[in-house]
């Protein structure tokens, strides 16, 4: 195959595009620092954010818990997530619970189906869907009904599937860090600009005076809290 | 005010009920004692078969020819469907027996801005329908049923209509057998010749039955048709020609039992929010719920719905016929559409939910809202999806985001080595109320890896992991 064809398939993408490629003020993700890794805007409206880790734990839905916390008229959906987002800690966070949907699906082409009529509807704020071993087709079709919608769209899934190819517009890995209230985010794929090395982020908030999820810092901390209920 | 009229004439209604107008393959309806035929579908004509021709006949003409049994009391309700079906377009519908439907439209124009819309429109919604039809206007309710005998005719006025009258054959008018030969036999070909005599000399001749007949078709005499009333309740059955065994082929008829829903619906200013259809099968059925959050009228909306819901059926018997019937409505209220919305692309959210209700069941779409018991796993509920949810205040002490379902056991030895305790314990005792008693000291531990597990410690020693801090 010549290098023209490629280029028309869009298989090879051109740094020298990203000068011309329209910019379109993105939705800002909450952290200063990933959303200067991602141009100083955050995420580009209609695009899809593929989210890798190991195992849940490390950090992943407070990554994205800003983002969420911003979201209050437009419903949240959340595809078969693998434990139970747990209700207290997210209103503690600032979520609207009202528009936070909870999809189980049966099978994983009901997974796909809903994620690609989620984000093509465009009625969502952002879509969230755990997905295992998906074929490379399949991402892209939800890259295009996240484009078609206009929406935000985050897969997750395991770090295993960081050398596969994929249509995502962003691609993160996640690795969880020992110090508390932070998270290392290696930027594999993000538009308009090279991949990122491996940075540690603070997901401490600014200006949120409220208790959230984050974790209190002093280890050792035992102050014996007894709560008898009833 | 100018009368206008539509008639719609159904020539082989009875048949194309029982199996598609665009149908390959030769199908014929037997009359009464299933000797002869009585109607021919397009194929089986093309093929030399006719109206009155002997079964054995026909048979050995055309050995593939599906034979078809015609039933009364089906036609009518036939013909009541396409009445439900047409109150999209006009409020004064008169069944016009026994294939055609007579439509009011001088007051409907209007609405539909004009009458060359509101033909495009209709014709458009005819094809959907998938029946033959030939459709005329008339300036009165007779002459719009004998110009769409004649083949049909499209005009708003009614000089045009009696020009176009003229030219009619004697032989096409529904005049009694004898009367026509007569009118025939004295050398009468066209309806222009006989519009032409004085009233007085044809009654003299014909009776007064033809002149009265005659001013009804210009008219000269009022013709009032008695007109069809809506029902208040909308239950349909379909009776299927042939046993369907897969859920894709009931779609077909599923869509004309939608396409009268609509016409019902938009007649009363209603939408429906749940419908339900029943799969009549030989013996018993198969019932099925299919809802819409916002309610909808449109018959491709719920045609959507229904499909989606079909996919998750699996078929005990075969199916021989569907009933499709209401079971909640609503009133249409105006301005409901926010006109000046300038989003593109945007479904409404709750046609989003329907549709993933319908393809997932009910049960599978939920929220979570917090709850008043110190419980951990009793301080979250599924919540249905609308409705507000209960306001509680926020639990001082840190919760992770991520709840296991059931708590997972931890080897005795890791915890304090290998899990570092970092914040704890937070002592919850709740319970001894229920039978499902509570006593557990709540610790956040930091694995090797960096990550962070809420953990607790039962009073025999053992330790759980009961989320993570996502």
């Amino acid at each position: 195959m010549s290098l023209e064809q490629l280029l028309e398939r869009g298989a090879v993408w051109r740094a020298s595009d990203t000068a011309t490629e329209p910019r379109v003020a993105g939705v800002s993700c909450g952290h200063a620092e990933l959303d200067q890794m991602l141009h100083g805007q955050g995420w580009q409206s209609g695009s899809l954010v593929e989210v890798l880790y190991e195992t849940e734990g490390c950090g992943e839905l407070r990554l994205l818990l800003p983002l969420l916390a911003m979201s209050t008229d437009r419903w949240v959906l959340w595809i078969d997530p693998p434990h139970i987002p747990y209700a207290p800690a997210l209103k503690a966070a600032g979520v609207a619970l009202e528009r936070l949907l909870i999809v189980r699906s049966n099978s994983r082409r009901d997974r796909l189906w809903c994620l690609e009529q989620a984000l093509k509807s465009g009625c969502c704020s952002a879509v969230l869907g755990w997905l295992g071993e998906v074929p490379q087709a399949a991402l892209r079709r939800l890259q295009l009904a996240a484009a078609e919608g206009g929406g935000l769209g985050f897969i997750f899934r395991s770090s295993t599937c960081r050398h596969q190819g994929s249509a995502a517009s962003y691609r993160l890995l996640l690795e969880p860090e020992q110090a508390p209230d932070t998270l290392a985010v290696s930027v594999l794929k993000r538009r308009g600009g090279w991949p990122l090395p491996r940075r540690v982020l603070s997901l401490r908030r600014k200006g949120c005076g409220r208790q959230t999820a984050l974790l209190a810092s002093s280890p050792g901390a035992s102050s014996a809290q007894v709560r008898a209920g009833g | 005010m100018k009368g206008l009229w539509l008639y719609l004439h159904f020539p082989l209604l009875p048949l194309e009920m029982q199996c598609r107008a665009d149908v390959r393959e030769p199908a014929a309806l037997l009359d009464e004692r299933a000797a002869r035929l009585l109607l021919c579908n397009t194929a089986s004509q093309a093929q030399g078969l006719e109206p009155g021709m002997a079964v054995a006949r026909a048979l050995s003409m055309v050995p593939n020819l599906r034979l078809l049994q015609g039933d009364v009391k089906q036609a009518a309700q036939q013909l009541e469907g396409l009445a439900l079906w047409s109150g999209r377009f006009s409020a004064r519908i008169s069944l016009q027996p026994p294939c055609g439907v007579l439509l009011e439209l001088a007051s409907m124009l209007r609405y539909f801005r004009g009458l060359d819309l509101l033909w495009e429109n209709i014709q458009t919604q005819l094809q959907a329908l998938e029946l033959s039809c030939v459709s005329a206007t008339g300036h009165t309710p007779l002459a719009a049923r004998v110009l769409a005998l004649d083949g049909g005719f499209c005009a708003a006025d009614a000089t045009d209509h009696l020009r176009r009258l003229q030219s009619v054959p004697i032989g096409r008018l529904e005049l009694e057998a004898r009367q026509r030969e007569r009118l025939q036999g004295l050398g009468f070909s066209r309806l222009g010749e006989l519009l032409a005599l004085p009233a007085v000399e044809l009654a003299h001749r014909f009776g007064p039955g033809l002149t009265a007949w005659l001013e009804r078709l210009t008219g000269q005499r009022p013709d009032p048709p008695t007109y069809f009333e809506i029902p208040a309740v909308f239950l349909r059955e379909l009776p299927l020609a042939f046993e369907v065994e897969r859920t894709e082929a009931l779609l077909f008829g599923l869509r004309r039992l939608l396409a009268q829903l609509e016409g019902f619906l938009r007649a009363h200013y209603w939408r429906a929010l749940r419908l339900q259809l029943d799969l009549l099968q030989a013996q018993g059925q198969q019932s099925l719920v299919v809802g819409h959050a916002q309610g909808a009228q449109s018959a491709d909306t719920w045609l959507e719905l229904c499909r989606l819901r079909l996919e998750r059926v699996t078929l005990d018997r075969p199916v021989i016929g569907l009933r499709l019937g209401v079971t909640e409505f609503r009133e249409l209220e105006a301005g409901r559409e926010d006109l000046f919305s300038t989003a593109v692309a945007q479904d409404a959210p709750t046609q989003l939910l329907s549709r993933l209700q319908m393809r997932l069941g009910e049960q599978s779409l939920y929220r979570v809202a917090p709850c008043a018991d110190y419980r951990p796993e009793r301080s979250w509920k599924e919540a249905p999806l609308d409705g507000a949810l209960p306001a509680l205040p926020d639990t001082p002490a840190v919760r992770p985001l991520w709840l296991l379902a059931s708590p997972e056991l931890l080897a005795r030895s890791t915890v304090g080595s290998v899990i570092k305790l970092l914040q704890g314990p937070e002592r919850i005792v709740s319970g001894w109320w229920d039978q499902q008693p509570v006593r557990r000291d709540y610790y956040i531990g930091c694995w090797p890896d960096g990550r962070r597990g809420w953990l607790y410690c039962e009073p025999g020693g053992d330790w759980y992991l009961h989320g993570w801090f996502g």
